[in-house]
């Protein structure tokens, strides 16, 4: 059998077969192929569009999904040293355990709740809620109507006015309160003059004190008492009571003089 | 099916970008029907056959920048449009859950309520006997018998031998010359 018998008389074989009519017994609607070429060149170039734009028209900038790649896996690297080293660790089986607390809690929880002992009497809440209500009203009512009234933007002038004499009003000096002021102490002619009636006043108690020696005596005790006792008895007690020879040779004859004269004037003052 | 020249010029024009389309519209006016109709002999309903030819030109267009010269182009396109055939039947199988002879009886009763079958009483007494065939001896039947086909060229499209193809043939026309004879 040749290729000329084995692609076209292969159908001599057949009889049935081959009186079947060998025409194309399907059919299309009427322009089928007409339209469908069309359709089809429609689709290819829909395609065309989805090629030409894969992005769907957005732009990302030159190597962007190469930067992405490697932010991505910096990322995640960080992200892998931060996990490992975070440094917080629990007890083995805590997380267990927390479980069983949590839900300890809860249940002793529910259970309190459930059985708290305290009662309210009937429709408590109810009236308790009116209360309240009522309370409310009575406040609003008061704070609306307290009697007090002051004039129509009293407040706004109270405070321009509290302004205008505080904040607005321009600064004066205090020297010009006070009008002038002179300070005689400061001149130099008032100065010398007290340092001088000063120098005199200590000059004239020096001078007194150092040459005045009655007032060294008035000033002790047992001149005082002595000054009081005669002359004459101070012999005669001298004579009875002390070693008199003595005495008379250690004293010196002026300085005795001087004093028996002091006391004699003494004497004579008062 | 001498169309190398022609084929070999559609071929060119589309590599090129700014003709590309108007290569590809030389080829849909070429081989849409002979396309279309392998299909609608595998398919029966039209509209199946309008859906999966559709199908199959866009996966053509999309493949032909891909399309090595060492094989024919006609051929190439029916192996691509009977691969959608296969899949479209499997799958229309698995989705009914029905078998393969549930499926020819579905089809033969789509065969007769189609207003879109003009055959006489032999010509759908020869699609009942087709739709009780497995699907490669159908496939085989159909290339050899309508659209005259050699066995190399049917080879090319179902990537198999000759001699089984032969084989397959001929045992696709015994059942067939069987179903008429017992039929008439």
């Amino acid at each position: 059998m040749n290729n000329e018998l084995e692609n076209m008389e292969w159908l001599d074989s057949y009889e049935a077969l081959k009186r079947v009519n060998r025409g194309n017994a399907f059919t299309v609607p009427d322009n089928y192929f007409q339209e469908k070429e069309e359709l089809i060149m429609e689709n290819i170039r829909l395609e065309q569009l989805k090629y030409a734009h894969p992005n769907n028209g957005f732009i990302v900038l030159a190597n962007y999904f190469d930067e992405l790649t490697k932010n991505i896996e910096s990322r995640i690297a960080i992200d892998e040293v931060l996990n490992a080293e975070q440094g917080f660790a629990v007890p083995a089986n805590y997380f267990d355990e927390l479980t069983k607390n949590i839900e300890s809690r809860i249940a002793i929880e529910e259970a309190l709740n459930a059985e708290s002992g305290f009662t309210v009497p009937a429709n408590y809440f109810d009236e308790l809620t009116k209360n309240i209500e009522s309370r409310i009203a009575i406040d609003e009512a008061l704070n609306t109507e307290q009697g007090f009234t002051v004039p129509a933007n009293y407040f706004d002038e109270l405070e321009h006015k509290i302004l205008q004499s505080t904040i607005n009003t321009p600064v004066r000096s205090i020297q010009q309160e006070r009008g002038m002021i002179r300070k005689l102490w400061i001149s130099k002619s008032f100065k010398y003059a007290s340092a001088a009636c000063f120098a005199l006043v200590v000059g004239t108690a020096v001078m007194i004190s150092e040459f005045n020696d009655t007032a060294i005596h008035k000033r002790s005790d047992i001149h005082k008492a002595l000054s009081k006792v005669s002359d004459k008895d101070i012999e005669i007690y001298l004579q009875i009571n002390g070693d008199t020879p003595a005495i008379m040779e250690n004293v010196d004859p002026n300085s005795l003089n001087s004093l028996l004269s002091d006391e004699a004037d003494q004497n004579k003052t008062n | 099916m001498s169309n190398q020249v022609e084929d070999a010029e559609i071929l060119e024009k589309f590599q090129d970008e700014k003709t590309r389309n108007q290569a590809f519209n030389l080829l849909l006016k070429k081989y849409q029907q002979k396309i279309y109709w392998h299909i609608r002999r595998m398919v029966i309903d039209h509209d199946d056959a309008d859906d999966l030819s559709q199908d199959v030109f866009i996966k053509i267009w999309k493949s032909l920048p891909g399309f090595r010269s060492d094989a024919q182009l006609y051929t190439w396109m029916y192996r691509i449009a009977t691969n959608e055939c296969i899949t479209f039947i499997n799958r229309k199988k698995l989705k009914n859950n029905i078998s393969l002879d549930d499926v020819a009886h579905e089809l033969s009763e789509s065969l007769a309520d189609s207003s879109y079958f003009d055959g006489d009483k032999a010509q759908m007494k020869l699609q009942k006997a087709l739709l009780t065939l497995p699907e490669k001896q159908k496939l085989v039947f159909n290339m050899k018998y309508y659209d005259e086909m050699k066995y190399e060229e049917i080879s090319e499209v179902l990537g198999t031998s000759v001699g089984a193809l032969k084989s397959s043939f001929h045992l696709a026309v015994k059942k067939i010359e069987a179903f008429l004879l017992a039929e008439d």
